[in-house]
């Protein structure tokens, strides 16, 4: 069978074809590579600040889940009344000393358990043998509390339940000295006693009829003060908000000028807002049920199109060259539509008040207030009428023309929703609107900006 | 000694020297000014001249570097580009798409072959992730059909303008121009192709005969055409 000869020939041929690039085309491929780049860029830092999220968020509730205790437990971690039960032969002889019987006090019978006595418990407390594995137990470490506890109490079996919610209630004895919130790591149960695992090394016990029997010990009478929900406290949120800029325009000199109003019309009818964003943290002082005050530090980049008349007689595009500027010395020979992709690069503080109203585990927040930014750093890539890409890619922070300061008002509801007691996400429409013209008082029109975005945050609460 | 024929022989062109001239004429540090353009001129010769340094020029986003290698090979490249695309609009997407991932991957580059043929490679590899993002690639009618079908057209091209061949390859239906370009031009095997483009090895196989087929009997009639009817289309 005869060889196929035609990819040989057609190689040959293909090899020595050749087409031309059209002009600039060089120009518009590394503009497309440096936008890509920064996409790059902006995705990964988004990713990364997502994973971190993620991370905080998963360890927040990790953390809280672990601690919420029902109210029982949680009385039990203010005070526990420890009890003598069948001694190790590793218990010292001075621990034995040590070992007193506690009469408590009566415990007030709440309305729900008013007919149940008061138990006669008494107390012994017995120091843990120093070993890291059991001194903070973890919940999920549950053999190991097993191990520990059959070591210390070989004479008895045990069920252990390591959770604070399935713990009973003890009651209480004023000269126990109340427990750290978290202090219990596990409640272990017997045929006879309960046995608190403290992460304080201290291993306490009491009968567990009377632990279970006097699950509403009043505080007051006990020494146990359950603690009330604190009226202000701290808290933290990550944000990032897209938004979209657009402006108010006004000329800042004489707005009768004929090609003053057509610049003007021009700007108002062509720019065009493009994707932007900003991102940071927000420290929050929440002052009462419904009040609270916030600052914060942002990242802003805000990106848009602009549409500039530009006197052809002018050179120097790139540093924002204006038919304005231009024809102040009336030398307006003809104009051109140049486009400008313009960002701003600013660091912004925003201060303030919110109103909260909350409904089980939703909230609604309104916020007003004000934020101060600061302009560090713009760029402008100048495209010609025929939208290809003109060289001209500048860095124009020190621009005179533009100013570096600004205050902007805004105001924003966000609709939240809490995981737990110490984390919450939230989202909403954030409208800000400058106070000033991004260009400086003595250029001749004013470019006010007004951003609409969409604000959305995970907050912590230290509480 | 290059840098010194270089200082000596700028080579500017005729309006470039001019200007050239009658800048060092009149600037006031004339001769930082004569130097720093004569090592200009001689740095971007050791460029063209050497891959390597061309390379590690790129890598450290040197501009000048970059436009030399985009210069050196995109009129190639768009022309594979061009093989594989329907327009030459959508050619030249396709070209910038390639040098983009060109210049990102080039660290990744290994002497192993030549920086054309890598080059090449990135760009055919490109064409074919265009063509399945827009969904443009379509076999041709039924597939099995020429499985064992022996094209009998006597092989007489040899003196073809490449323009016009090209230009026949172009307008081949889809499938079996890109096929074509890829078992004969590229130097896919069938298998290959096949997983390239997601199709069964028979059809490649039934696509590149019809493909074949097709274009010797166009070639052929052309033969007897003269070509300059088929330069104006």
């Amino acid at each position: 069978m005869e060889k196929d000869k035609l990819p040989e020939w057609l190689k040959g041929q293909a090899t020595r074809f050749e087409l031309t690039p059209s002009q600039g085309s060089f120009d518009v491929m590394m503009r497309r590579r440096e936008v890509q780049r920064k996409q790059r860029r902006l995705f990964m830092w988004i990713g990364m600040a997502a994973v971190m999220s993620a991370v905080m968020g998963a360890g927040i509730w990790f953390a809280t889940s672990s601690s919420v205790l029902t109210p029982e437990a949680e009385q039990m971690t203010h005070a526990t009344i420890v009890t003598p039960h069948a001694q190790s032969d590793k218990y010292t002889e001075a621990n034995e000393k040590e070992s007193q019987i506690t009469q408590p006090e009566p415990v007030r019978e709440s309305p729900v358990v008013s007919d149940i006595p008061a138990p006669v418990v008494s107390t012994k407390t017995l120091p843990v043998q120093t070993d890291p594995a059991v001194r903070a137990v973890h919940p999920a470490s549950q053999s190991t509390l097993q191990k520990e506890i059959q070591h210390k109490e070989p004479s008895a079996t045990y069920t252990a339940t390591p959770s604070y919610k399935t713990a009973p209630a003890i009651t209480t004895a004023p000269e126990v000295t109340p427990m750290p919130k978290d202090g219990i790591a596990a409640v272990v149960q017997s045929d006879s006693v309960s046995i608190n695992m403290l992460q304080d090394s201290t291993l306490t016990q009491v009968p567990k009829d009377s632990a279970m029997q006097t699950a509403s010990v009043p505080p007051a009478e006990t020494g146990v003060v359950k603690p009330a929900d604190k009226e202000s406290y701290w808290a933290i949120a990550g944000v990032f908000t897209p938004q979209l800029m657009n402006s108010v325009y006004n000329a800042n000199s004489d707005a009768t000028l004929s090609w003053m109003k057509k610049y003007l019309e021009n700007r108002e009818q062509n720019d065009k807002a493009l994707y932007s964003f900003n991102a940071g943290i927000k420290v929050e002082r929440v002052l009462s049920k419904h009040w609270s005050v916030s600052a914060g530090l942002l990242y802003s980049m805000v990106k848009f199109e602009e549409i500039k008349l530009l006197n052809t007689v002018v050179t120097d595009t790139s540093k924002f060259v204006s038919l304005a500027e231009a024809d102040k010395a009336k030398k307006v020979v003809q104009v051109d539509q140049t486009r400008f992709d313009i960002s701003f690069s600013s660091l912004e503080v925003p201060m303030q008040v919110g109103y909260r109203l909350q409904r089980k585990k939703m909230y609604y927040q309104l916020t007003a207030g004000m934020s101060y930014a600061y302009l560090f750093q713009t760029r402008s890539l100048v495209f010609d009428q025929k939208d290809s890409l003109n060289v001209h890619e500048t860095d124009d922070a020190g621009n005179n023309r533009l100013t570096r300061h600004s205050l902007l008002v805004l105001g924003g509801i966000n609709v939240g929703y809490e995981f737990s007691k110490r984390l919450s996400c939230y989202a909403g429409p954030v409208y800000r609107y400058s106070l000033n013209s991004i260009y400086s008082k003595d250029y001749i029109i004013r470019q006010q900006p007004y951003y609409l975005g969409l604000e959305m945050g995970i907050k912590y609460y230290f509480r | 000694m290059d840098e010194a024929n270089a200082i000596n022989n700028p080579q500017l062109s005729p309006p470039h020297a001019a200007i050239f001239e009658e800048g060092l004429s009149i600037h006031p540090n004339r001769h930082i000014l004569r130097d720093a353009l004569i090592k200009l001129v001689y740095h971007k010769r050791q460029l063209l001249k050497d891959d390597s340094e061309l390379i590690r020029e790129c890598l450290a986003e040197n501009r000048t570097a970059q436009n030399i290698l985009y210069n050196r090979f995109a009129p190639k490249m768009l022309g594979v580009c061009y093989r594989y695309a329907q327009t030459i609009a959508e050619a030249e997407d396709i070209l910038q798409d390639g040098f983009i991932k060109v210049f990102n991957k080039l660290s990744a580059f290994r002497s192993e072959s030549s920086l054309e043929t890598w080059i090449t490679r990135i760009m055919v590899n490109t064409a074919l992730n265009h063509l399945r993002g827009t969904k443009k690639f379509k076999l041709e009618g039924d597939l099995d059909l020429l499985e064992n079908q022996q094209t009998e057209v006597s092989f007489q091209f040899h003196t073809m303008d490449v323009k016009v061949v090209m230009k026949h390859i172009h307008e081949l239906p889809t499938g079996y121009r890109i096929v074509l370009n890829m078992f004969a031009i590229e130097g896919y095997s069938h298998a290959e192709i096949a997983a390239e483009l997601g199709i069964r090895e028979s059809s490649s196989r039934s696509q590149y005969l019809r493909a074949k087929a097709l274009l010797e009997k166009r070639l052929n009639g052309l033969m007897e055409i003269p070509q300059s009817k088929y330069g104006k289309r």
